[in-house]
């Protein structure tokens, strides 16, 4: 295994994000050019960068940062051989938000954005959508199968659907459920700056509707046997220059 | 025996000044406020509660009414009480400038407990608003969609419950001792 995971480009374009702000139509967004890993971080991947950090160990680990089942698939704050060749090479779940994130900072990198992710995991694909309700609807609970052995989709990107939830740099900009969930509600309305509710933009996307409101029940201490991540990369100057 | 002396005493400050691992204080973040003071979560002051929430200046509706409904909690206070609570507003809008801040604070006419804060590194809010679990998304250029939270905090910044989701003024008065 290299010591950098290798990253894929995904060419910039445009794409419409599931949710609108609420009056009426989403508005497309420019994606740039950027870098995704082409995998999910793997167990392995995770060892090594608590070994160098080790504030982030399951031990050690400030419980501002994570709830209590932090990485609770590993036997202690290391994996012994067995194991290693047990799920070294599986996708590193039970993982928070803030871990994911230092440990992408730790390679120079950042979570992906919502949009980024979702532009890049071709989610609006007929196909896809398919195989992920088929996912949703498994009861294979708690089961990853290696990186290596997850199937390459659009852009090179490997596994973006049907094995685990990823974890997104703003997973807490959606709104979904907040203004809803209030009452009284005329009292409160006005008190989003954007304003009203939040549309998707094509109610059948079933899949879609289930990725964000997944997104926007989680808080940044959360931990799940399902959820995992992988880091993005903005281009630099160079190499923006050559786009 | 100096040497042991000297270990006991570190130990001794250590215990003293050791930050509970579920505290805000545990933040790296650098902050300016509105005064133009740098400052981080750690040298906030351990001897008051805080309610902290986030907004941004140029908010047309809803940081307004989100002061002015603090404000409120802060008005069912008694004096005792007023004296131990700080309020923290922290900009989700890495334009703000203590500047804005500043108008901001005299705009409303508010005094020295309440304290606004800015960083240019989206990261820090964005860390910040995970920690507490405020939501916020940017919509345009200084614009904003975000949620209404307020937050309250014990002296060590230890989160301790939401205040005002009911709009009821005892939601704070409740909360805050008379003495600490």
């Amino acid at each position: 295994m290299s010591a950098q995971a290798s990253m894929i480009k995904v060419p910039g374009g445009s794409h419409i994000p599931f949710l609108s702000d609420g009056d009426g139509e989403s508005r497309p967004v420019e994606i740039e050019t950027f870098l995704l890993d082409e995998k999910p971080v793997t167990n392995l991947d995770f060892l090594k960068f608590i070994e160098k950090n080790p504030r982030w160990a399951k031990s050690k680990i400030a419980s501002l940062f994570s709830d209590e089942n932090y990485l609770k698939h590993w036997p202690s704050d290391s994996l012994d051989k067995q194991a290693k060749s047990g799920i070294g090479d599986q996708p590193v779940v039970n993982v928070s938000w803030f871990a994911a994130k230092a440990y992408c900072e730790s390679q120079g990198k950042r979570l992906p954005k919502v949009d980024e992710w979702e532009y890049s995991s071709d989610a609006d694909n007929k196909e896809n959508i398919k195989k992920i309700l088929k996912w949703y609807g498994s009861t294979n609970n708690g089961e990853v199968v290696s990186v290596d052995a997850m199937e390459t989709g659009k852009f090179g990107l490997r596994g973006m659907h049907g094995h685990i939830w990823e974890w997104v740099q703003d997973f807490n900009s959606v709104l979904i459920t907040q203004d809803s969930r209030n009452k009284p509600s005329e009292k409160l309305e006005g008190l989003f700056c954007g304003g009203g509710s939040l549309k998707g933009k094509d109610s059948t996307d079933y899949a879609s509707f289930m990725r964000h409101a997944f997104r926007s029940g989680l808080s940044g201490q959360y931990t799940y046997s399902l959820l995992g991540f992988r880091c993005a990369k903005d281009l630099s100057v160079k190499e923006m220059k050559e786009e | 025996m100096k040497k042991i002396l000297a270990m006991a005493f570190l130990f001794a400050a250590s215990a003293l000044f050791a930050v509970p691992d579920d505290s805000l204080f545990n933040l790296d973040s650098e902050w300016k406020d509105n005064r133009g003071n740098e400052t981080k979560f750690s040298q906030l002051d351990n001897k008051k509660y805080k309610v902290l929430t986030m907004i941004f200046t140029s908010c047309p509706s809803a940081c307004p009414l989100m002061v002015s409904h603090i404000k409120k909690l802060d008005q069912a206070l008694n004096s005792k009480q007023k004296k131990n609570v700080e309020y923290l507003l922290f900009s989700i809008d890495p334009l703000d400038s203590v500047e804005t801040l500043a108008a901001f604070h005299e705009k409303f006419g508010l005094d020295d407990r309440w304290k606004f804060f800015k960083s240019e590194d989206e990261n820090s809010i964005q860390e910040l608003a995970a920690v507490v679990g405020f939501k916020y998304k940017k919509i345009d250029t200084s614009m904003y969609s975000h949620g209404t939270d307020v937050y309250l905090l014990n002296p060590d910044g230890q989160m301790i419950g939401k205040v005002g989701q009911s709009y009821k003024s005892k939601d704070l008065a409740g909360k805050i001792p008379e003495e600490i």
